[in-house]
């Protein structure tokens, strides 16, 4: 059964790690390629948690939650221009370099992902605006 | 852009989009430029391209070594990693002659540009003819009537088809010469 994005929020805070980490997970899958739930988790104000769990430190499963979270980044950016702007505004792309820095190769493979998926869409943006070809 | 326009104001830089200048992160990414997942080593170049706006951005990129590691990287049977180094060292070439002069003293870089002249891909070939130009341009100043580096600042986005023409008449200059 799909979790109710309100109820996945919630978890989100919550003390036990796995749990955040199965919400984090959560909210990624159902945003990949949806956009009318970015658009809603970016409404229900999900985007500055999930910036905030990239940054965390020195937990249990901190290295899953930091790949979940950056790869819930990049989502949020793609598509949406909305979730883009939340992003930039939450500290997201300072907390992916950051993140690059990590001894953890799937998290640094994650963050880069991430940010070659922000700039490329900011860029993708620019371009339409200037009526140039991009590719 | 929104992102050109907010970024700065949480980094605190001057220039825009420039969270990527800062050096610490500019470092990390030349270091991952050599690494031997794929993607990683791509999005390390994808950004670097990003991060080389102006002169003393691509000197950085440099002086911090990530050259050597972009010029490995255009031989890779990736395309994704060759469109990547070739984006980015075509973008430093536009920007410094430093860089322009480090990779015309590269014969690998100028054998390998050299192939993606003939590439398939289009985008390679006109990111490979984009590096050619500001080499030749550069190493025979008196060869290329009215393509120096400022006319081809003036005019970033020409097509491949111009950037071919004008590697080919460079090329028949120098014969010339």
């Amino acid at each position: 059964m799909v979790a109710r994005p309100e109820d996945l929020v919630q978890h989100l805070y919550s003390s036990d790690a796995s749990i955040r980490l199965k919400a984090i997970k959560e909210v990624k899958n159902q945003i990949i390629g949806n956009k009318t739930k970015k658009l809603s988790y970016v409404k229900l104000g999900v985007v500055p948690r999930v910036v905030e769990l990239l940054a965390t430190e020195g937990e249990p499963d901190d290295a899953a939650i930091k790949v979940q979270s950056a790869t819930a980044v990049g989502s949020f950016c793609y598509g949406v221009p909305d979730g883009l702007r939340a992003v930039v505004d939450s500290g997201g792309v300072a907390s992916l370099l950051a993140a690059l820095h990590s001894d953890k190769e799937k998290v640094v493979e994650a963050s880069v992902r991430s940010l070659k998926m922000i700039f490329q869409v900011g860029l993708r943006r620019r371009c339409r605006r200037c009526r140039l070809v991009c590719t | 852009m929104y992102i050109d326009q907010h970024i700065h104001t949480q980094s605190g830089q001057s220039q825009p989009s420039n969270v990527l200048l800062d050096a610490a992160a500019l470092q990390r990414l030349a270091t991952l430029v050599s690494s031997p997942n794929r993607a990683v080593a791509e999005g390390a170049a994808v950004l670097l391209a990003h991060a080389t706006t102006d002169d003393t951005s691509s000197l950085s990129l440099c002086s911090l070594g990530a050259l050597t590691p972009l010029v490995a990287l255009l031989g890779s049977q990736d395309r994704g990693c060759q469109e990547a180094a070739a984006e980015a060292l075509a973008q430093a070439c536009a920007k410094s002659s430093v860089v322009v002069e480090t990779l015309a003293s590269d014969t690998d870089a100028m054998a390998a540009l050299g192939l993606m002249v003939k590439s398939r891909r289009p985008r390679l070939r006109f990111l490979a003819c984009k590096c050619l130009v500001h080499v030749v341009t550069a190493t025979n100043p008196n060869g290329g009537d009215g393509l120096s580096d400022d006319t081809l600042e003036q005019q970033p986005q020409r097509s491949v088809k111009t950037y071919s023409q004008m590697v080919r008449m460079h090329a028949v200059h120098a014969v010339l010469d």
